[in-house]
C-alpha cells in the first residue's frame, strides 16, 4: 500500500538551524496494516508522517501509495488518498464554522468545490446520524460552531471527519497527546473502532509505549532520522513497556545519555 | 431630506465595498489594501465603457471582472511568492494608480451626458422623488445581492472559502488548494469593491483617479460597525450586518456634517471609532464578559444619536423658520472646496471678504466645507447643503464643481477657480449652460508663458516641466504646453511626472541633468506646495523658473504669469450677489478671470546675472527688487474724504464696487488707505502729504477740498495720479480748463448741480414758494461755482435767492435761522461740504418753521429733507472707481476726460411730506423715488373709474378733484 524508498530531508539547509531530519528512510506498509511509530524527540517520526501527507518535498527518495508515485504531489493532491488527524485538537476543524459545516467540508475531501449548494436538509440529517456514532450527544448541536466544543469533542469530530470519505491511508500524529487521560482513552477507543471496522491502512505516531504496543499490527522505532527497529505483531505481543525502555537505554549507552535524560525519557513514556 | 436619503443610497452603494472588505478581512483573514486601487478601477472601467455608450449593467459587470483581475494579482503575489498580504496589497494598489490613469486616459471622466444606471433608473421612475426611487431600487438590488452572497457561502465553494480563512491547514489537508482559494477570494472581494466604485462614479456623475483614497478604512469601519450593531454567528446575518454597517457609516458622516463638524476631522473620527470599537471588543474578551451584552449598548447609543440628531434637526428647522420670519432677507450660502490647499483657500478667503464688503455679513450664513480630497465626502457635503436649504452653493475647484453640477439642479451654483468648466458638462459655451449654474473660470495661457520665455531667453531651447497627471487641470495645462512646444521646431520639452511632494526634488534634478535650460511650470497643487524643491535643484544651475502661479514669484521664480486667484473669488462674489438679488443664473454668462498678473523677480535675475530688458520691467505688475523688497505693483490707493457722512459713504461704496467689478479688491490685489479729514482743511492737507510720502500710486479725493489739497501737493511733481469724485466743479478747484484740457495727473467725475431740474421740481412740489434760502461756505470752491450758476438760473426763472455764508459747521444752525428770518420759505442745500456735515442743524432750523428743505443730495432725504434733486452719488463714485481701475491698468489720467456723472435722481420723503401736509404732485410721483414708511396711494388716472351710484348708496362723498382725474364716471 505505502512504499517509501530512501527518503532524505534537510530543513533550513546551510543555516544555523539546519536539521537533517530524515536520513534514508525505507518503509513498506501493507494494506490493512496499522503501524505505530515511536522515537525520541527529534527522531523524525512526525517528519515521516508529514512526508507521507505531502507537507514538504523530500530532498531525495520516493513515496508511493497504491503504486502511484506521489513524491511530487502537494498535500492537497493526496487528500483523496490520505487523511490526517493532528496532535492539536484545534488544527483539525474550522472553529468559526458549525459542526454540520465542518462535516460537510470533510465530505468534500478530494472532490471539486463547485459553487453549488449540496449542503441541504438531507445532508444535515445524514451528518446527524453519523455524529451519533461518536456517542457524545452532539447530534442536537449540529448548528453550534466548533469553537464552542471541548478539545476532546473536537478531536473526536476530527477523527470522524478523517474517516468519513474512507481514504486509503489514515495518518495519526500523536492525536491524543494534548488530551487528559480519560478523554485520550475515549479517543483511542474511537480510533481503534474506526480503523478496525474499515480496515484502514494507518500510520500512528505516539509518545505512549503502552499505546505503541497495544495498538496496531506493527511498531517501528525511529532515532536520528532513521528506522532503527521494526517489530511485527508477533514480536509486539511478547514485548513489554520495559523492554522498549531497555531499547532506549541501549541507545543511551550508544549515545552517552545521562541518567537524568533517561529519567526524563521514563517519565515521558510511562 | 436629500442629506438623509443620499446618505442611505450612498450607504447601500458602499455596501458592495463593505461586502468586499468583509470577505477579505473577516472570511479570508487577509489584510487587503488593494481595494483603495480597485475602487477606482471599477469606476474607471465603468466610466470608459459608459462613455462609449455601453449598457450600464454590462459596464458594472465589466467593472466587477476588472476588480477580480486586480484582486487576483494581489492574491497571486501573496500566495506564490509568500509576500506578506499587506505588502502585496500596497504594491498592487500603488501600481493600480498608474493603471487607472491609463484606463481613463486622463484623471477624470465626466459621466453627466452618458447613460448610467442612475439615468436608466430615472427612466423607469414611476414619478417618485428621484432619491426615494433610487433608495427603493438600491434596496431591492442590495437585497438580491445579499441573498446571492449568503447563498454562495453555503455552496461547496463558499464553505471552502470560509474554511480556508478559518483553518487553512485543515482545509489543505482536506484536499483543497488553499492558495487558489485565497486568490479567488481576494479576487471576488475586489470585484465587489469595483462594483462599489462603479456605482459611486455613476451616482456622483464622474470617475476620478483620486476617488479611492481611504476606501479600505471606510470598508473596515462599515464592517466593524455592522458587526457591533448586529452580533450573530450566522453568515447570512453577518453579511446583512456589514451592508447595514456601510449605511450606518454614511449616516454618521452625514450627521457629523449636519452638526457642523469640520470634514477634515471625519477621517480622524472614523479612525478613532474603529480603534475604540476594537479596544472594546478586545477588552470584553479579556474580562470574559459576554459579548452579547454589547449590542444593547450599541443600539442604545445608536438610538440616542438618531433621536439627538433628529431633534436637533427639528429644533434647528424651527429656529430657522422663525429667523426667516423675523428677518427681511437672510441668506444661507454653502461653500465647498475639494481640499484645503493654498490656491483654493486664496479664492475662498477673497470670496468671503468680498461678500462681507458687499453687505452679506450678519444676514448671511456661510457654511464652509472642505472635502479633504475625498469625493464621497464631497457628495455628502452637497447633500448637507441641500438639506440645510442653502440659497446658493459656491463650489471652488473642478472636482467640487463637477460633483455639484451633476448632483444639484434646483439650487443656484456658482463656481470659482475652475480652469475649464466646459469639459465636464457645466455648459457648452459661456452663455449656453446649465440653468442653475454660473461661475468664473480661466486657464493660464501656457503658450504665452513659453513665448515670454523665448523673448527673454532666445537662446534657451530646452524646456523642462513637470506635473501630477492625477490632477485634471495639470493635464490640461501640460497638453497646451506640449502643443506649443510641438509647434516650435526649435524647442524641445523634457517632462517629468510627479505624484507626491516627495517626487518633486528628484524630478527637478533629473530635468536639470537632462539639460533643461528653463523651467515652465503649470498650475499644480503639488508644485504649489513643494516649489522649494524645484528651486533647490534649479538654483545651483541658474535655471530660470517661469511659473504660472503668481504666488511663487516671491519664492524664487524668475517670472510668474497667471491669475490672481483672489480675483476669481471676487468675481464669484459678484455673480453670487446678482443671483441673490434675484437674477436667474441661467441668464448670467460664465465669466473668465479678469485680471492677469505678470511678475518679475529681479533679485533672482541679479543673482543669476541675467539682464532683464526694461520693456519687461515696465510691463510687470509685480516686481521683486534686487534688494528683496517688493515694489509690489499691487497698486496702492490713498482715499481721502472731507468728513464721514452718508453721502461720502455712498460715493465710497461706488468706488469700491467699480474696482471690485474690475477685479480689484482692497487688501487682496490693491491696497486702499482710507482717511477722513474730519471737516478740517489742515487735516486734509496733512493726509494728502502723508499719501505722497508713502508713495501711493493714486490719490482718490472725495469732495472739492480734498481735490484742491491733492492738486496743491502735486502741483510740482504731477505725481501721483489723482482720480476724484464727489466734486461739483473740478475746474474751479483748479483741475484744468475743460473736459480734455486738464492737469496731466488728474481726472475724475464731477457732480454738477442740476439747476433747472431742481427748480422744476420745486415749482411742481411747492408752486407758492418762490424764496429760496441757501447757506454755504464761502471758502469752498465748489460752492462758489455752484452758487454762481444757481444764482443765474434763479434770476432767469423768477426765484428769489437768499444767501448766507459761513466758514465752519458750527455756524450752520444760526445761518439757517437767519436766512429763514430773511424771508426764505424753502431751504436749498447745494452740496456744500460744511453744510452737509451739520445738516441736522439745517433741518432743526427749518422744521421749527415748517419750511421744506430741498437738497441736491439724496442722503439728505433720509436725514430730514423732503426732496432731493441731484447726482446719484453712488453712480458718481462708481464712475470714478472705473477711472481708478483704468489708471491701475496703465491708462494715463491725461487721456481720461473730466466729465460730470449723468445720472440724476429725484427722491421724495413721503413721511416728511405727510407730516407737514405737503401733497406730493402726481407728476413728481411718476419720476421720483419715494422713501418713507407711509404708503403713497398712487392712482393711475387713465385706469380709474368711479361708481357714483354706489357711492351715494353708501353715503360717501367723492371730491371733485378725484372725479376730475377719473377716466370713467358712472352717474
Amino acid at each position: 500500500m505505502i512504499s517509501i524508498k530512501n527518503l532524505h530531508k534537510t530543513f533550513n539547509p546551510g543555516t544555523i538551524n539546519e536539521v537533517y531530519a530524515l536520513r534514508g528512510v525505507d518503509l513498506e506498509v501493507q494494506s490493512g496494516e496499522w503501524i505505530t511509530v515511536i522515537g525520541t524527540n527529534g527522531s523524525g517520526k512526525s517528519t515521516l508522517l508529514n512526508a507521507i501527507a505531502g507537507s514538504f518535498q523530500p530532498d531525495q527518495g520516493s513515496i508511493q501509495i497504491d503504486d502511484e508515485d506521489l513524491t511530487a504531489f502537494p498535500s492537497h493532491r493526496r487528500a483523496h488518498l490520505v487523511a490526517r488527524v493532528f496532535q492539536n485538537p484545534f488544527q483539525g476543524t474550522a472553529p468559526n464554522m458549525t459542526i454540520a459545516e465542518n462535516l460537510h467540508l470533510a465530505s468534500l475531501r478530494g472532490k471539486q468545490r463547485l459553487p453549488l449548494v449540496h449542503f441541504g436538509k438531507a445532508r444535515i440529517e445524514e451528518y446527524a446520524q453519523l455524529i451519533k456514532t461518536l456517542e457524545m450527544q452532539l447530534e442536537n448541536r449540529l448548528d453550534n460552531v466548533i469553537g464552542m466544543l471541548s478539545g476532546g469533542q473536537r478531536q473526536a469530530i476530527t477523527l470522524l471527519m478523517a474517516v468519513m470519505t474512507k481514504p486509503k491511508v489514515i495518518l495519526l500524529d500523536e492525536h491524543t497527546a494534548a488530551l487528559d487521560p480519560k478523554t485520550a482513552a475515549q479517543i483511542i477507543r474511537l480510533t481503534r473502532r474506526f480503523i478496525e471496522e474499515n480496515h484502514f491502512t494507518a500510520v500512528m505516531v505516539t509518545h505512549s509505549m503502552q499505546q505503541a504496543l497495544e495498538l496496531g499490527t506493527r511498531t517501528i522505532m525511529m532515532n536520528k532520522g532513521q528506522i532503527i527497529d521494526d517489530l511485527d505483531t508477533q514480536v509486539k505481543k511478547r514485548l513489554t513497556v520495559n523492554d522498549l525502555l531497555d531499547k532506549f537505554a541501549e541507545l543511551r549507552k550508544a549515545e552517552q545519555l545521562t541518567d537524568e535524560m533517561l529519567d526524563r525519557l521514563r517519565r515521558e513514556y510511562m | 431630506m436629500e442629506l438623509w436619503l443620499g446618505a442611505f443610497n450612498l450607504g447601500l452603494m458602499y455596501g458592495f465595498l463593505a461586502l468586499g472588505v468583509f470577505i477579505t478581512s473577516r472570511i479570508l483573514d487577509f489584510a487587503d489594501i488593494t481595494v483603495d486601487g480597485t475602487f477606482t478601477t471599477g469606476a474607471a472601467v465603468g466610466a470608459v465603457f459608459l462613455v462609449q455608450g455601453m449598457h450600464p449593467v454590462l459596464a458594472i459587470l465589466l467593472a466587477f471582472l476588472a476588480g477580480m483581475v486586480c484582486g487576483s494579482i494581489t492574491g497571486f503575489i501573496h500566495t506564490k511568492f509568500k509576500i506578506d498580504s499587506l505588502l502585496a496589497g500596497i504594491l498592487v494598489m500603488t501600481a493600480l494608480y498608474s493603471v487607472n490613469l491609463h484606463i481613463m486616459g486622463r484623471s477624470n471622466i465626466p459621466l453627466m451626458n452618458s447613460r448610467s444606471i442612475i439615468s436608466l433608473l430615472e427612466g423607469i421612475n414611476p414619478g417618485l422623488h428621484s432619491e426615494i426611487w433610487l433608495m427603493i431600487v438600491m434596496s431591492v438590488i442590495m437585497a438580491i445581492i445579499w441573498i446571492i452572497t449568503a447563498l454562495f457561502f453555503r455552496t461547496d465553494l463558499g464553505l471552502t472559502l470560509r474554511s480556508t480563512g478559518d483553518n487553512a491547514i485543515m482545509t489543505e489537508a482536506g484536499g483543497v488548494n488553499v492558495n487558489a482559494v485565497k486568490v479567488f477570494g481576494v479576487a471576488l472581494a475586489n470585484g465587489f469593491v469595483a462594483i462599489a466604485g462603479c456605482f459611486i462614479a455613476q451616482y456622483q456623475g464622474f470617475a476620478d483617479v483620486g476617488m479611492g483614497i481611504g476606501t479600505l478604512v471606510i470598508g473596515l469601519a462599515s464592517v466593524i460597525m455592522g458587526e457591533t450593531v448586529i452580533k450573530s454567528r450566522s453568515i447570512g446575518v453577518k453579511l446583512l450586518a456589514v451592508i447595514l454597517g456601510a449605511v450606518i457609516y454614511r449616516y454618521m458622516i452625514a450627521l457629523a456634517l449636519f452638526a457642523g463638524m469640520n470634514p477634515i476631522d471625519l477621517k480622524l473620527i472614523t479612525a478613532l471609532f474603529v480603534l475604540i470599537t476594537l479596544i472594546l471588543s478586545h477588552w470584553s474578551k479579556i474580562r470574559k464578559t459576554r459579548i452579547k451584552r454589547h449590542p444593547v449598548l450599541y443600539w442604545i447609543l445608536l438610538a440616542a444619536v438618531i433621536i439627538g440628531g433628529s431633534s436637533y434637526y427639528l429644533v434647528h428647522q424651527n429656529i430657522r423658520k422663525s429667523q426667516k420670519n423675523n428677518q427681511v432677507k437672510s441668506f444661507k450660502i454653502g461653500v465647498v472646496q475639494i481640499s484645503q490647499n493654498g490656491i483654493l483657500n486664496i479664492t475662498r478667503d477673497a470670496f468671503l471678504k468680498e461678500m462681507k464688503r458687499l453687505g452679506y455679513d450678519e444676514n448671511t450664513e456661510f457654511i464652509i466645507q472642505s472635502a479633504d480630497s475625498d469625493i464621497s465626502t464631497l457628495n455628502t457635503i452637497l447633500d448637507s447643503f441641500q438639506s440645510a436649504d442653502c440659497d446658493l452653493i459656491l463650489t471652488i475647484s473642478t472636482p467640487a464643481t463637477q460633483a455639484a453640477v451633476n448632483k444639484i439642479s434646483d439650487t443656484p451654483l456658482v463656481f470659482a477657480t475652475v480652469a475649464n468648466p466646459f469639459v465636464f458638462g457645466a455648459g457648452k459655451s459661456e452663455t449656453e449652460h446649465r440653468a442653475n449654474v454660473t461661475g468664473t473660470y480661466g486657464w493660464v495661457p501656457m503658450d504665452q508663458l513659453v513665448d515670454l520665455s523665448q523673448e527673454i531667453f532666445p537662446q534657451k531651447k530646452i524646456v523642462g516641466t513637470m506635473g501630477n497627471p492625477g490632477e485634471a487641470n495639470t493635464n490640461f495645462y501640460l497638453e497646451i504646453l506640449r502643443n506649443t512646444v510641438h509647434h516650435n521646431p526649435e524647442l524641445s520639452l523634457k517632462e517629468r511626472t510627479i505624484s507626491a511632494p516627495t517626487d518633486v526634488y528628484e524630478a527637478s534634478v533629473s530635468l536639470v541633468n537632462q539639460g533643461a535650460e528653463v523651467f515652465i511650470l503649470p498650475v499644480d497643487n503639488i508644485i504649489y506646495s513643494s516649489f522649494d524643491s524645484i528651486l533647490k535643484a534649479a538654483a545651483p544651475h541658474q535655471i530660470p523658473i517661469f511659473s504660472s502661479d503668481v504666488d511663487r514669484l516671491k519664492d524664487g521664480a524668475l517670472v510668474s504669469y497667471g491669475y490672481d486667484y483672489a480675483s476669481s473669488g471676487i468675481q464669484a462674489a459678484h455673480l453670487v450677489q446678482r443671483i441673490l438679488n434675484g437674477e436667474d443664473p441661467a441668464g448670467i454668462p460664465f465669466e473668465r478671470y479678469k485680471k492677469m498678473v505678470f511678475g518679475l523677480n529681479l533679485k533672482v535675475a541679479h543673482d543669476y546675472g541675467i539682464e532683464i530688458p526694461d520693456r519687461f520691467i515696465d510691463r510687470a505688475d509685480k516686481i521683486i527688487e534686487p534688494n528683496g523688497s517688493v515694489t509690489s505693483k499691487t497698486p496702492t490707493i490713498g482715499l481721502v474724504e472731507f468728513s464721514e457722512h452718508p453721502t461720502s459713504t455712498s460715493v465710497k461704496r461706488g468706488v469700491y464696487d467699480a474696482l471690485a467689478d474690475q477685479g480689484f479688491v482692497n487688501g487682496i490685489n490693491i491696497e486702499i488707505t482710507e482717511r477722513s479729514g474730519n471737516a478740517d482743511f489742515q487735516m486734509i492737507n496733512a493726509i494728502t502729504q502723508d499719501f505722497i510720502a508713502r508713495d501711493v500710486d493714486i490719490i482718490v479725493p472725495l469732495s472739492t477740498p480734498c481735490l484742491q489739497s491733492a492738486l496743491q501737493m502735486t502741483a510740482k511733481t504731477f505725481s501721483p495720479d489723482i482720480v476724484f469724485s464727489f466734486v461739483s466743479d473740478p475746474f474751479a478747484a483748479g483741475a484744468g480748463q475743460d473736459a480734455t484740457h486738464h492737469i496731466s495727473n488728474v481726472t475724475g467725475f464731477s457732480c454738477v448741480l442740476f439747476c433747472d431740474e431742481v427748480l422744476d421740481a420745486i415749482q411742481e412740489f411747492f408752486p407758492q414758494r418762490k424764496n429760496i434760502g441757501v447757506v454755504w461756505n464761502s471758502s469752498e470752491a465748489n460752492s462758489q461755482s455752484i452758487l454762481k450758476e444757481f444764482r443765474a438760473v434763479c434770476k432767469e426763472r423768477n426765484f428769489n435767492l437768499l444767501e448766507v455764508t459761513i466758514s465752519t459747521p458750527n455756524e450752520v444752525l444760526e445761518a439757517t435761522r437767519s436766512v429763514i428770518h430773511k424771508g426764505a420759505d424753502l431751504i436749498m442745500c447745494t452740496g456744500d461740504n460744511t453744510v452737509s456735515t451739520s445738516f441736522d442743524s439745517v433741518i432743526k432750523a427749518a422744521s421749527a418753521r415748517k419750511i421744506p428743505v430741498v437738497s441736491d443730495n439724496v442722503q439728505h432725504v433720509a436725514a430730514g429733507a423732503v426732496m432731493s434733486v441731484g447726482t446719484d452719488f453712488y453712480i458718481n463714485g462708481y464712475d470714478a472707481g472705473r477711472y481708478v481701475a483704468r489708471v491701475i491698468k496703465g491708462e494715463k489720467p491725461a487721456d481720461l476726460p473730466i466729465i460730470p456723472t449723468k445720472q440724476m435722481e429725484i427722491t421724495v420723503n413721503s413721511d416728511i411730506a405727510a407730516k407737514y401736509g405737503w401733497e406730493i404732485p402726481s407728476s413728481l410721483l411718476d419720476r421720483a423715488k419715494i422713501v418713507g414708511k407711509r404708503p403713497i396711494r398712487k392712482f393711475a388716472p387713465e385706469a380709474m373709474a368711479i361708481n357714483l351710484r354706489l357711492a351715494k348708496e353708501y353715503g360717501v362723498t367723492i371730491s371733485d378733484k378725484i372725479l376730475a382725474t377719473a377716466q370713467e364716471v358712472i352717474k
